[in-house]
């Protein structure tokens, strides 16, 4: 089990405590089924083989007519023409990841994708995180709640690799720097933890620590986190990774998204004063699970927006609870736009009730 | 927020979005702090096919960081150049713009950033 980041300093008065659906992310992101599916759709490298066939004609200029030729045979042409088959491999590096939570809240999900990057996208740390939250409020406790994470995933993850690699790894000490070190991690993470099988000697590893970087061997980087509704200030065609918990719980009606102080609103809403009312507190939570009809009126908000805001390759990890009809929601997505190639499929899921499950998080992606 | 956020983020007003104009955002009286992150030059070199280039060379220039050369380097001459790694690395992974405006180039919103945290929520005659 990758540790679950602290979030102490939350204040759940005003921003969406962790809970069953927070945890489900945490669980399906860190599965080994989804790990296995993000290594795979993301590699590090793509390696291509083309054939080609050149043909090459070589062509000696003719002798300029001015030139008087000594030599017959310097006024013939010969032209060669080469065939060459040749198999060329071109390895391409894959750019780095943007991973986008929508509304992360108390920052947990965000910060456990940022610290553990290395364990859940198939070794690689190049993952820039970004989140951007409605609630100020959450905005600053995610920022806090990824930086406490990030931080703590490289002080005691050495200790704890030192440890294990003390448990004579196959290839001892094949932790060194670079992508083998990242991937190496990546394996050690879903090993057994703490209590770790028996017969390990007893070694100092301390030299093979150094060198290695200071800020987490798992860590990926942290962009910030942005105040705003939904992807409205994304750029499209960006995300590669997109996490949404959204409101899904179905109520009247959706609240108002606050808006900036200045405007015509008046900016009440907006967080920016530190003191909030019980009222306004009230407000920012109910815009952290009210989500009007079937739950789905800001999901779909940012369904239809997927098809423009995830980069080709872009995978989108989207919670759905049972009232959300979530087969329903599936079709259609499967429908969407771009000749058949959404894919959309439950990849985690927990609770039972009557028979559903009751929360579940679909895999959104081009085939 | 980290500077390379800028590459991936635009106005949120509907109408701005299919303005070339609205990309990048103008940093405007910006206050930045830097973080020591380390340098790590195969990610710069991997992030560039997805940089928008010219957009990073307005924003570099507006912030008063070193002219980015108009032409994106090649992953070779990237890797070799110890100064335009150095360079991208401060701009990009370390600087963070913590207080200031993110002005759009096409309608004129001007987004608050407080305390490293952008706000684009609009205001109500703008959604
Ligand atoms: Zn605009």
């Amino acid at each position: 089990m990758l540790p679950t980041p602290c979030t102490s300093h939350v204040p759940y008065e005003r921003v969406y405590e962790p809970a069953e659906d927070s945890f489900l992310l945490l669980d399906t992101l860190s599965s080994a089924s989804e790990t296995a599916f993000l290594a795979a759709h993301f590699p590090a490298v793509t390696t291509t083989t083309t054939t080609t066939t050149t043909t090459t004609t070589t062509t000696p200029s003719p002798p300029s007519s001015s030139s008087l030729s000594p030599h017959p045979l310097s006024g013939t042409t010969t032209a060669t023409a080469t065939a060459t088959a040749s198999r060329a491999t071109a390895t391409t590096a894959s750019a780095p990841l943007l991973l986008l939570e929508i509304g992360p809240g108390s920052g947990v999900v965000l910060a456990f994708a940022t610290a553990h990057a290395a364990a859940l996208f198939g070794g690689r740390r190049d993952v820039l995180a970004l989140g951007i939250d409605v609630n100020r409020f959450a905005c600053r406790a995610t920022r806090e709640t990824v930086r406490k994470a990030v931080a703590a995933s490289s002080v005691p993850r050495r200790r704890k690799g030192r440890r294990r690699r003390s448990g004579g790894d196959a290839d001892g000490g094949g932790s060194g720097g670079g992508a083998a070190g990242g991937s190496g991690a990546a394996g050690d993470e879903g090993g057994t933890g703490e209590n770790d099988d028996g017969g390990q000697q007893e070694e100092e590893m301390e030299e093979e620590g150094e060198g290695e970087g200071e800020a987490g061997d798992t860590a990926g980087y942290f962009l910030g986190v942005a105040q705003g509704d939904l992807v409205g200030a994304v750029r499209p065609g960006t995300v590669d990774v997109l996490v949404f918990n959204p409101p899904y719980v179905p109520t009247e009606e959706v609240p108002a998204v606050p808006a900036a102080a200045g405007g015509g609103g008046g900016g009440d809403g907006d967080g920016e004063r530190m003191r909030t009312t019980f009222e306004e507190d009230s407000a920012l939570l109910a815009l952290s699970y009210a989500g009007g009809k079937d739950g789905m009126e800001v999901t779909e908000r940012v369904i239809a927006a997927l098809p423009a805001v995830l980069s080709d390759r872009g995978v989108a990890y989207l919670l759905l609870c049972a009232q959300n009809r979530p087969e329903e929601v599936k079709e259609r997505i499967r429908q969407m736009e771009g000749g058949g190639r959404w894919r959309a499929e439950t990849v985690g899921s927990s609770g039972k009730q009557a028979g559903w499950e009751k929360l579940q998080i679909v895999r959104i992606w081009r085939a | 927020m980290k500077v390379l956020t800028l590459n991936f983020l635009t106005c949120a007003v509907k109408t701005c979005k299919s303005s070339a104009n609205s990309f990048p955002l103008h940093p405007k009286d910006a206050e930045l702090v830097s973080d020591d992150v380390e340098l790590n030059p195969q990610l710069l070199v991997n992030l560039l096919p997805r940089i928008d280039w010219n957009a990073l060379r307005i924003t570099s220039t507006e912030l008063g960081f070193p002219q980015l050369p108009e032409q994106p380097p090649t992953a070779e001459e990237l890797q070799s150049d110890e100064k335009m790694l150095k360079d991208l690395h401060t701009l990009l992974m370390e600087t963070q713009i913590n207080e200031g405006k993110l002005v759009c180039g096409n309608c004129g919103h001007e987004y608050a950033v407080r305390e490293g945290i952008a706000n684009f929520l609009l205001p109500s005659h703008l959604v």
